[in-house]
């Protein structure tokens, strides 16, 4: 590029980019104007059709003011004029044309980014909700709760994050049944942050969760469109990240990470008899192996005398104690399940099932393991998938391992020591405010009727109070009901 | 908004507060007294607790809530400084001893069941680790701890008591008419070991207050509470005294956990240590977050240091006595004496301004 012949608003402009391979700058010289524009995020149809084509047409006089020029000649939504040479850099990056004269800058959005289409979420699928996921596309993520959520009184403000990346990242909540200190604070957090740059929103959960030390998520994420519009109109607020195609939802309650859009969508009974399945789960998960070593090192008893032979036979010739064994299977589930993730999809899978299977096969066979620790093992691991959280399974099946210590000491008294500990320490969370307990801490039985329970829609007609909504415990379908009766 | 001091949470707190370390260590001493006649005193026992309830209520109500907030029952009542700083200096010592006691009676529970080569030391740091979590996460925290437990350990006990039902003899009830009734009447000094939770109610009911509990609906759920808590402690008597009867249960050291073993299942007492250590860790707990509080109140300043010593003072105080018998002889008179104080103070408040001051 020739910097030396062009206007010096475009001098100004271009001075502030130090990359230009895929910039253009087209001069109109019948305006007087130049077009700068980046190739690689704009819609060069629309720049050609809908911004060069009009330009040429109707040249900018000399007594023509700017903004009035710009208005009537551009038949795009969003045009803006600006003195700004700050503001026109950033929507430049941003993927507008800038229109560069001596007058001003006229910032033309004519954004064309390369975006996917929305797919079923891979980390949350549903087998009778909806189908379609958030993308990394801000504009396709908004539209997705828009058409979801027709309601006026819906707010969404926008922030930018990271000095160089300058990321947006939108806030979205009820103006109604969000709690203000709530949103306050989550303002006041976002406006605290300063970093170089921001590309996800697990990164932006970092940011600005309550206690960064716990290793429990004190945000949910999520892929689910129908979710994060359900999470508003319980009163919570949802963080969407430009690049990013999780929602974060905030504040978050440790029963929230254990519900899934299903849930809804099936009869009470059915719901209520799956949540108690993956509480299950999660008791599985975290006690089994911990049960397994209390079981057979220090409370035999506890097992009826059959049982117990057998699993003494199974262990005879084993070199290594009961502990042991149970870290070692467990790291090896936890390394396939890892390795599996880093591969390729198609690959990934078959070569978790494979290798677990084989894994484990050889590992009897060699007699460094019994076969009923990969019994205790696969339970651990399945009872984890069945979490439908990704963040809250991980946490779990790493809980996992200092309760093996301490029951590897202690016995059941150190499995129900830790528990405590565990519990404590869940007691201590908060999310912006909002107790991770809750409602059990609170004893507020309303609000157990949708915790681990699913109650009947039409008992459940009490808007939570859990995330501390003004509308909370207000009735909300009872106008419908009434009128069905 | 989810109030975390709510009435449901405070029928929870005076539950546990009264059930203490869920050991129940002094069945066998009233059965040795009283032998089946021992619904006579347990029914004094709950006629005088529920008296002193409503006293600790009233006394709540008529305190003067002023532009610092009261940490006990006696900040708001008594104008005279020295007076109120000795009250709550004893009230302080009291919960320091009643939390080592709690802790050295769940401490030998354990080690009794689970884990008789364990260091005393080892056992009582455990413990005390878990406090020392919830003191980081301040009051309300540890009310979160107390209430979000009760349920499952409440279900859990009654499941395993109710299974304790399955060896029993109703024969060992009988005589249902006490024998000898200086026997049931000399266990009145007794009452004052199962009346040791109510001295919290001293300094946890002025926080329900301030979180706006009214009056009516703390009065109902005090009571509930501790109706609950006599209902449990009753049970327990009725489990040992069937499948024991007055002699046997007498002379065991954890005739609960017996009554537990002696059962088909009895391979599971094991399980029953769940519920004991849940309720052994919320009475330390109770008597350790409230002296904390009473600390607190005068040093104005949250320090790791302030919450460290006292989960030190307590662990030394737990492991300085010997044995359990020492236990009770140096600790329970000290205890008792504070009691006495405390719920002495409180019923001449309540009368000082009903008479002399028409209030």
């Amino acid at each position: 590029m020739q910097f030396s012949q062009r206007i010096s608003s475009t001098k100004k402009l271009l001075r502030h980019i130090d990359t230009t391979f895929d910039v253009v700058v087209r001069p109109i010289p019948e305006s007087g104007v130049e077009v700068v524009y980046i190739t690689s995020i704009v819609d060069l149809t629309r720049v050609e059709e809908r911004l060069l084509g009009p330009l040429l047409q109707r040249p900018l006089t000399r007594r023509q003011r700017l903004d009035r020029w710009a208005y009537e000649t551009l038949q795009l939504g969003q045009v803006q004029v600006t003195r700004d040479v700050q503001q026109a850099v950033i929507k430049l990056m941003d993927g507008y044309a800038i229109v560069c004269s001596e007058k001003g800058y006229v910032m033309v959005n004519v954004q064309g980014l390369q975006r996917r289409t929305p797919e079923e979420p891979a980390a949350e699928m549903s087998i009778r909700g909806p189908r379609d996921g958030f993308t990394e596309s801000l504009d396709t993520n908004v539209s997705l709760i828009r058409t979801r959520l027709r309601d006026a009184r819906v707010v969404m403000r926008t922030f930018e994050f990271g000095e160089r990346t300058k990321t947006k990242v939108l806030l979205i909540y009820l103006k109604d049944l969000a709690n203000t200190a709530i949103v306050d604070e989550v303002v006041r957090r976002l406006e605290s942050i300063r970093v170089d740059g921001l590309l996800d929103s697990g990164g932006l959960e970092q940011w600005i969760e309550d206690t960064p030390w716990s290793p429990y998520p004190q945000i949910q994420s999520t892929e689910r469109p129908d979710k994060t519009v359900s999470a508003l109109l319980e009163g919570r607020v949802a963080l969407l990240v430009d690049g990013s195609s999780f929602a974060l939802l905030a504040p978050s309650v440790m029963v929230s990470f254990f519900q899934t859009s299903d849930d809804y969508s099936q009869r009470w009974t059915s719901g209520t008899a799956i949540r108690l399945i993956r509480i299950f789960a999660l008791l599985l998960s975290i006690f089994s192996p911990s049960l397994y070593i209390a079981f057979t090192m220090y409370n035999p008893e506890l097992l009826p005398v059959n049982i117990m032979i057998q699993l003494a036979a199974t262990r005879e010739g084993i070199p290594l104690p009961i502990v042991f064994e149970a870290a070692f299977m467990e790291f090896m589930v936890e390394l396939v399940r890892e390795a599996g993730n880093r591969m390729p999809q198609q690959m990934g899978q078959s070569f978790t099932v494979v290798g677990g299977l084989v894994l484990g096969d050889i590992a009897v066979q060699a007699g460094i393991v019994s076969p009923m620790m990969v019994v205790v093992v696969g339970l651990t691991a399945l009872g984890a998938f069945a979490i439908p959280n990704y963040e809250a399974a991980f946490v779990t099946r790493m809980v996992r391992f200092p309760m093996l210590m301490a029951t590897s000491v202690f016995g059941v008294v150190g499995l129900l020591w830790f528990t405590l500990l565990l519990f404590a320490h869940l007691c201590c969370l908060k999310s912006f405010g909002v107790p991770y307990l809750t409602p059990f801490a609170q004893v507020a039985y309303a609000d157990w009727l949708d915790s681990l329970l699913k109650a009947p829609t039409r008992l459940s007609i009490l808007r939570p109070a859990t995330y501390w909504s003004p509308g909370g415990w207000r009735r909300r379908r009872w106008y419908r009901i009434r009128s069905q009766r | 908004m989810l109030k975390q001091r709510n009435r449901n949470v405070l029928m929870i707190l005076i539950f546990e507060s009264l059930v203490g370390p869920g050991t129940f260590e002094w069945i066998p001493y009233w059965l040795a007294h009283s032998r089946t006649g021992v619904w006579a005193p347990f029914l004094m026992y709950v006629l005088i607790s529920a008296l002193v309830a409503w006293v600790l209520v009233s006394v709540t109500f008529r305190m003067e809530l002023g532009p610092i907030r009261p940490v006990t029952i006696f900040n708001g009542l008594i104008q005279t400084r020295w007076l109120v700083w000795t009250l709550n200096g004893l009230l302080f010592m009291f919960c320091l001893a009643q939390a080592s006691s709690a802790l050295r009676v769940s401490m030998n529970l354990i080690k009794y069941i689970a884990l008789p080569y364990t260091p005393m030391a080892v056992l009582a740091g455990l413990a005390m680790v878990v406090t020392l979590q919830l003191f980081s996460g301040g009051l309300d925290a540890f009310l979160r701890y107390q209430a979000a437990l009760f349920w499952p350990t409440i279900t859990i006990g009654l499941m395993m008591l109710l299974l304790s039902l399955g060896v029993s003899d109703r024969e060992n009830l009988l005589p249902l008419w006490p024998v000898h009734w200086h026997d049931v009447f000399g266990l009145f000094p007794q009452f004052g070991y199962l009346m040791t939770g109510w001295c919290l109610a001293a300094v946890y009911l002025p926080v329900f207050r301030l979180a706006g509990v009214e009056r009516a609906p703390m009065r109902r759920r005090v009571l509930s509470g501790f109706l609950m808590a006599a209902a449990l402690q009753a049970l327990n008597l009725f489990v040992v005294l069937v499948d024991f009867g007055p002699y046997e249960g007498a002379s065991l050291y954890w005739p609960v956990f017996e009554a537990v073993r002696m059962q088909p299942e009895g391979r599971w007492v094991v399980l029953f240590l769940l519920p004991v250590l849940v309720a052994s860790t919320s009475a330390i707990n109770l008597y350790t977050f409230a002296a904390y509080r009473i600390a607190l109140y005068y040093r104005r300043k949250r320090t790791v240091l302030l919450g460290m010593s006292i989960a030190l003072t307590v662990m030394g105080l737990s492991l300085l006595p010997v044995s359990m018998q020492t236990l009770f002889h140096q600790y329970v008179w000290v205890l008792n004496g504070i009691e006495i104080i405390v719920f002495a103070t409180a019923v001449f408040l309540v009368f000082k301004q009903r008479i002399w001051e028409g209030g």
